[in-house]
């Protein structure tokens, strides 16, 4: 849809057509439904045991429900001429609502990071069926998601270079210039940051 | 846990979340959302999703939504509209005059036809016509949809600063107001009706009542409470419904006050309401 295509069918619905809604949301759905998925995959949705299925419609709707509410407060903010289509308007609402929705918590039973005492032994221990596993790995990326927070772009740099893709100490040296020294010193500090962001 | 066992384990979670994200950003999901996949493309994802957990997790999120989500996102959000727009019950003051009602809210005479109106229509036809026309008052009824759940809000001297707070109190004499929402939009051409009534055991007598219907089919009630009303506790109840199809008091009082009663052409929704005396 081009922007004057979108103006006109956004000011009908936001009129009351009837026939304008059921449009918009037959334009919108695909978009939202990409982002939802999307967005709930690449940042490890545990799942809760809830099916993924589930939670992906719910999702959508919610985002609807948001963009909706308080008389299309939302959607009135899309502005054509600031050159963003509605799609992609939409479509960036729909990935923060996402985001939020993990961040917070809701419906999202594993967002706890894992101490050293509880399930990281679990996780490594026993043979997991696909919630299990899916559900460690989720705790393992959320402090993953900390850390990369935390870290500056060096401390970044050196912990991708030694555990993202296992070079050596050598090796890591020749990539960023930095001594021996230096990169030792790096190496434990990140253990240290890591340790405390399991803990908080 | 030590720091370097640690440091891995989130360099292995690194490596597995760059992998995911590799398969998660595949255009072809979003080919399987907008269900534009030919079917040699669809084979290869199905074949795909029996290879991984996070394959798999990916086929079932991306799979096309069908008509029936459409049409339950679009109910969805005209409910919302619906909670929305129609506003809330203005405080009443005695010394005001109602205000004009915004279009399209219409008022409606709620009492039904008189009784042998119906006959001396159709007396008036052909027999042919009057014929098809009683057969057609039969058969309508019968092949209209469900009408849809409403939600009741009851107001009346406990409004304070212009919000909404549930009436249970009130007085002989005292004028309530009540707006009932449906879930989703009343559509079709067959009109809306409402009932006020009291009922306290067997006895149930009816409230007159104004009352106003917006264009989605929410009810707005106003009313007041008869002056000679004995103080006690009474069931309140609110019922729209189709015109000509509307309850009898008899069936209410069988409900015993439930909540709410639905039937295929009317609701009623019920409230507890304490009759305080009046004060000296």
């Amino acid at each position: 849809m081009d922007a004057e295509e979108s103006v006109a069918l956004l000011r009908a619905a936001l009129a009351g057509d009837g026939r304008a809604v059921d449009r918009l949301v037959a334009v919108l759905r695909p978009v939202i439904h990409v982002r939802v998925a999307r967005t709930l995959l690449i940042r490890g949705w545990g799942g809760g045991g809830r099916d993924v299925r589930t939670e992906v419609e719910d999702l959508i709707q919610d985002v609807f429900m948001r963009l909706i509410a308080k008389d299309y407060r939302v959607l009135r903010r899309w502005k054509a001429e600031r050159g963003l289509s509605l799609e992609n308007f939409v479509g960036m609402v729909s990935e923060r609502f996402v985001r939020s929705f993990l961040r917070s918590g809701r419906r999202n039973r594993s967002k706890e990071v894992p101490t050293a005492s509880e399930d990281l032994a679990d996780v490594r221990g026993v043979e997991p069926d696909a919630y299990r596993l899916a559900a460690g790995r989720e705790r393992w990326q959320l402090l993953l998601d900390r850390l990369r927070r935390r870290l500056s772009s060096r401390g970044w740099q050196i912990f991708d270079l030694l555990f993202i893709r296992e070079l050596s100490v050598p090796e890591a040296m020749a990539e960023t210039g930095l001594s021996s020294d230096a990169v030792y010193k790096w190496k434990s500090r990140l253990g240290q940051l890591a340790l405390e962001l399991m803990s908080e | 846990m030590k720091e370097d066992e640690l440091l891995r384990n989130l360099g292995q979670a690194a490596r597995e979340q760059a992998a995911s994200e590799r398969l998660f950003l595949d255009e072809r999901w979003d080919r399987l959302a907008a269900g534009t996949l030919s079917v040699e493309e669809e084979g290869e994802l199905r074949r795909l999703a029996e290879t991984s957990e996070d394959a798999r997790l990916a086929y079932e999120a991306f799979r096309p939504l069908g008509p029936e989500f459409q049409a339950k996102v679009v109910q969805a959000i005209e409910a919302q509209r619906i909670k929305d727009v129609v506003p809330l019950p203005v405080p009443w003051r005695p010394e005001s005059n109602d205000p004009p009602l915004p279009a399209p809210w219409q008022r409606v005479h709620n009492d039904p036809p008189p009784p042998g109106r119906w006959r001396r229509q159709l007396a008036g036809w052909s027999a042919a016509a009057a014929t098809m026309a009683a057969t057609l008052v039969g058969i309508v009824p019968r092949v209209l949809p469900l009408l849809t759940p409403y939600v009741a809000e009851l107001s009346g001297a406990s409004i304070t600063r212009g919000e909404v707070v549930e009436a249970r109190e009130l007085a002989p004499g005292e004028r309530f107001q009540a707006t009932l929402r449906p879930d989703t939009a009343v559509r079709g051409y067959w009109p809306l009706r409402s009932r006020v009534f009291l009922q306290r055991e067997e006895t149930i007598r009816r409230v007159d009542v104004d009352s106003e219907v917006g264009p989605t089919g929410a009810v707005r009630l106003t009313g007041t409470l008869d002056p000679d009303l004995s103080a006690g506790t009474w069931t309140l109840w609110l019922v729209v419904g189709r015109w000509g199809l509307m309850p009898d008091p008899a069936e209410l009082r069988a409900a015993a006050a439930a909540p709410v009663v639905k039937e295929r052409h009317w609701v009623a929704v019920s409230r507890t309401l304490r009759i305080h005396p009046r004060a000296p």
